[in-house]
């Protein structure tokens, strides 16, 4: 049955990556600017001396002067097979760039959300169990603060204090450079706003499941308080926590973006934003492809841990 | 320890293991700093050692065709047959001295003492394969067509002697030579392929390549067979991107950073009193309102002047660059030798009133026509800041500066492809006189994207034949009177809204000892630049 959900969500999940990649072709076709200027580079401050022949020679040599249905099916069928051709800028293979790069972002990604998930969670429980108390008002004016703090601000003034003033972690660089210690900032700076919204939903979800008679029962059967809530309270609380966490991975690879950037991290954040300001057309296609398929896998995890959290899930 | 001979009543020496390893340390203490200092028998620094560490590399790929900023990255890995000193005057690089003319081709005797970093030869046929290579495309780069419009052909004379042909004239040829010509490797090149510049970068410059991840982190290590004996003074460098102006700034006054190059002169501020030098190279680019003088109204000459009397480039440069820019006095920045002041500057100053009676004479204006224009503009930063402060400007006389922000990359291609009506550019000329007057204003000239002198364009044969005699001579001296009746002839005309000059600026830790700030954007030589640290 389980094995079944799974091949019938797999399959549900190609039409959705097709649309991500017809979706990326369409969106890199509807970027302003000539790749061909792009690809021969751009003389300093426009003092250009690209002629109009030179870019007719890129253009035919790009495959740009080729029908846009040519150019989608060609392009395509390479990535079926794994390659997404190469940047236009710098003849980089595109598979080869983001394969440097997406262990960056993921070391990022994983990072913060196991963090924002421990935190969350475990301000959500304890704000629950001191429901109207004046632990529950601190806790919840703490997620308010988290869900209020944008990640951008907060990563400077990481960076004044514990980079700048107190030196106990890099101000830049990546995790080859430095070790984990470059995660630390960035992922303080991000975990922050998953971490409250985690914690508001594992509070609301945890007092809803607390309420129920089952509960009482436990509790009525005489078991020791840690045991109900972290044997039947915890447990059936975790189902829309985890929609949430899902939601929030996902929502994180658009927000590292600015992270990856301020903090010189070379993730797939900094590869999309340079390949968008150098209209490096084959880079932001692969991008977008990867990010988009991630989300859709993610998705895909997520719905596969619901059944085995909650086996009351219809398959 | 020293003791007597009793037999001979000489001194003579008996040492213990103790004795032995102390002396072995202070001899080897000894030798190292003997060393240190007499290492190199032709010290030219002061101090040798130190890893260089700054900012802003834009390169995506290392190979001697690309340009960049800051440019002088490229000088750092390759040589090319010309060079040019702090003045920016071309002196012999590679080659022994500068080219001999016989009317028809010029002639470069070169270096016999000089290899690439992976101990090929560098010669007449490696001169003559990277300009073939470059001219045939093999290089995706903004040089290509240039080179191929210019040159008609290369010639290997002897195995140290190289001929140019030109296509025709090129009064820019040495400086074009010194800027942008550069020499790869032959045999890295072959090896490989489309990855030199990515994987590998060889060339006969001061620094040899180490390691390179485009847009991120390159690692540059000394060449200790660079042809200039002692140098360079350092033992490598490092350039990352660092793209928050905040985290570079705060990177520099933690002595993360050595220097940077690129920053706002908001930041100015941030580095008072942090022990940062901030120092400023005058009137490095030129920020003009470039004009389509193919659009119908902007085609009218009251309009552009109208234009040019309601900006004021001095509030841009107080409020925009923090006073760092110079006023519009000259085509010419205060540097070059060709500047002159022109004798009369109101036609580029700001006059309110002049403006609105020329807008009402071409029909604009209260009881006439409203009039909106598109600015198109490269987005934040100073970009942003300005097209503001214009669209208040123009809005005083009645003009409806709608402004459009897009990628920088897309402002140059609308440039040169002419698809616009004003935009907001900002230009690194050059050394050359011929870079602020036949290139701008002459028809044809490469940087004349307003139409000036064109077909179609706004049209003065006396500003064409002006920009083509002074095209003819590399000596301002000689041209001292064109100049001045050029730059009055288009302080009149206005193909461009002139602006100002902005300064470019570097700012360095303490330590970092004998760089000068360039006079054009980017173009610091590093190969002289040592550490005190």
């Amino acid at each position: 049955m389980f094995f079944k959900f799974v091949i019938r969500r797999v399959l549900f999940s190609i039409p959705t990556i097709v649309g991500i990649v017809t979706l990326a072709f369409l969106l890199g076709k509807l970027i302003p600017g000539d790749p061909a200027v792009a690809a021969l580079g751009l003389d300093l401050d426009g003092a250009s001396t690209v002629s109009q022949e030179e870019l007719e020679r890129v253009r035919t040599e790009l495959g740009l002067d080729r029908p846009v249905i040519v150019q989608y099916m060609s392009w395509f069928g390479d990535a079926l097979q794994g390659d997404l051709g190469r940047s236009s800028v710098n003849r980089e293979s595109v598979t080869a760039l983001i394969l440097r790069a997406f262990p960056n972002t993921m070391f990022l990604l994983l990072t913060t959300i196991s963090t924002a998930a421990l935190i969350g969670i475990s301000l959500g429980v304890f704000s629950a169990l001191h429901r109207g108390k004046s632990a529950d008002l601190v806790a919840r004016l703490v997620t308010i603060v988290g869900v209020s703090t944008p990640p951008f601000w907060l990563a400077l003034v990481l960076i004044l204090v514990f980079a700048f003033n107190l030196n106990l972690f890099p101000m830049n660089g990546s995790v080859a450079e430095h070790g984990w210690t470059a995660l630390v900032l960035p992922t303080a700076s991000i975990a922050l706003q998953p971490a409250a919204l985690i914690a508001r939903m594992s509070r609301s979800s945890m007092l809803e499941v607390l309420s129920q008679d089952m509960i009482r029962t436990a509790a009525a059967k005489g078991l020791g308080r840690w045991t109900i809530i972290l044997r039947h309270g915890l447990p059936n609380a975790l189902s829309p926590v985890i929609t949430v966490i899902g939601f929030q991975f996902a929502n994180l690879m658009g927000g590292a973006v600015a992270i990856e950037v301020l903090f010189g991290m070379p993730g797939l954040g900094s590869l999309l934003i340079n390949a968008i300001f150098e209209n490096d057309l084959k880079v932001i296609q692969g991008v977008v492809v990867i990010v988009g398929i991630t989300f859709a896998l993610t998705n895909l995890a997520v719905d596969l841990l619901y059944s085995v959290i909650d086996p009351r899930i219809k398959l | 320890m020293k003791i007597r001979n009793s037999l001979t009543g000489a001194y003579g020496l008996r040492l213990s293991i103790h004795d032995c390893v102390v002396a072995l340390i202070l001899a080897v203490a000894a030798f190292t700093l003997v060393g240190a200092s007499v290492a190199r028998a032709d010290d030219v620094c002061p101090k040798y050692g130190g890893t260089f560490k700054t900012v802003d590399i834009s390169y995506s790929n290392l190979d001697p065709s690309q340009v960049a900023n800051p440019q002088y990255y490229m000088r750092l890995l390759y040589d090319g047959l010309l060079d040019f000193d702090h003045d920016l005057n071309v002196v012999p690089g590679l080659a022994l001295d500068l080219p001999t003319s016989d009317g028809e081709r010029y002639v470069f005797k070169l270096r016999d003492d000089v290899k690439f970093h992976d101990g090929t030869d560098f010669n007449a046929e490696a001169v003559k394969f990277n300009v073939e290579r470059l001219i045939a495309g093999e290089v995706r780069s903004p040089l290509t067509g240039y080179w191929k419009k210019q040159l008609k052909s290369v010639e290997v004379i002897d195995e140290y002697t190289v001929a140019f042909v030109p296509a025709g004239e090129w009064p820019t040829m040495l400086w074009d030579f010194a800027s942008s010509l550069r020499f790869a490797s032959p045999t890295a090149v072959n090896e490989l392929g489309v990855d030199h510049g990515l994987k590998g970068a060889v060339g006969t410059g001061p620094f040899m390549f180490k390691s390179f991840e485009p847009k991120n982190l390159m690692i540059l290590e000394r060449n200790p067979n660079y042809y200039k004996a002692g140098l360079p003074c350092l033992d490598g460098i490092q350039a990352r991107v660092i793209k928050s102006g905040s985290v570079r700034a705060l990177s520099l006054i933690k002595g993360d950073l050595d220097m940077i190059n690129t920053f706002p002169e908001t930041q100015f501020p941030q580095f008072q009193g942090s022990g940062v030098i901030v120092d400023e190279g005058k009137s490095s680019t030129l920020t003009v309102l470039a004009v389509n003088t193919k659009n119908s109204a902007l085609a009218d000459l009251r309009i552009r002047q109208a234009i040019q009397h309601a900006v004021d480039g001095k509030e841009l440069i107080d409020n925009v660059y923090a006073g760092m820019g110079e006023e519009i006095v000259s085509i010419f920045p205060s540097w070059h030798p060709a500047f002159t002041v022109a004798e009369e500057l109101s036609p580029v100053r700001q006059d309110v009133e002049k403006a609105k009676a020329l807008l009402a004479d071409a029909g604009y204006g209260p009881g006439g026509k409203k009039l909106t224009l598109q600015l198109l503009t490269g987005s934040g930063g100073a970009h942003t800041q300005r097209a503001i402060l214009l669209q208040a400007q123009l809005a005083n006389i009645g003009i409806d500066l709608k402004v459009k922000s897009v990628a920088y990359s897309q402002v140059l291609t609308d440039l040169q492809s002419g698809n616009y009506e004003l935009i907001l550019w900002q230009m690194l000329g050059g050394p050359a006189i011929i870079d602020y007057a036949w290139n701008l204003y002459g028809s044809g000239g490469p940087n004349n994207f307003t139409f000036y002198n064109e077909e179609g364009g706004y049209q003065n044969p006396r500003a064409e034949e002006l920009a083509l005699e002074i095209a003819k001579s590399n000596d301002p001296n000689e041209v001292r009177a064109q100049i001045t009746e050029l730059q009055d002839t288009v302080f009149n005309d206005v193909p461009l809204i002139f602006l100002n000059w902005r300064n470019h600026r570097t700012a360095r830790t303490t330590s970092v000892k004998d760089l000068e700030t360039a006079k054009l954007k980017g173009m610091e030589d590093l190969r002289e630049v040592w550490l005190d640290r």
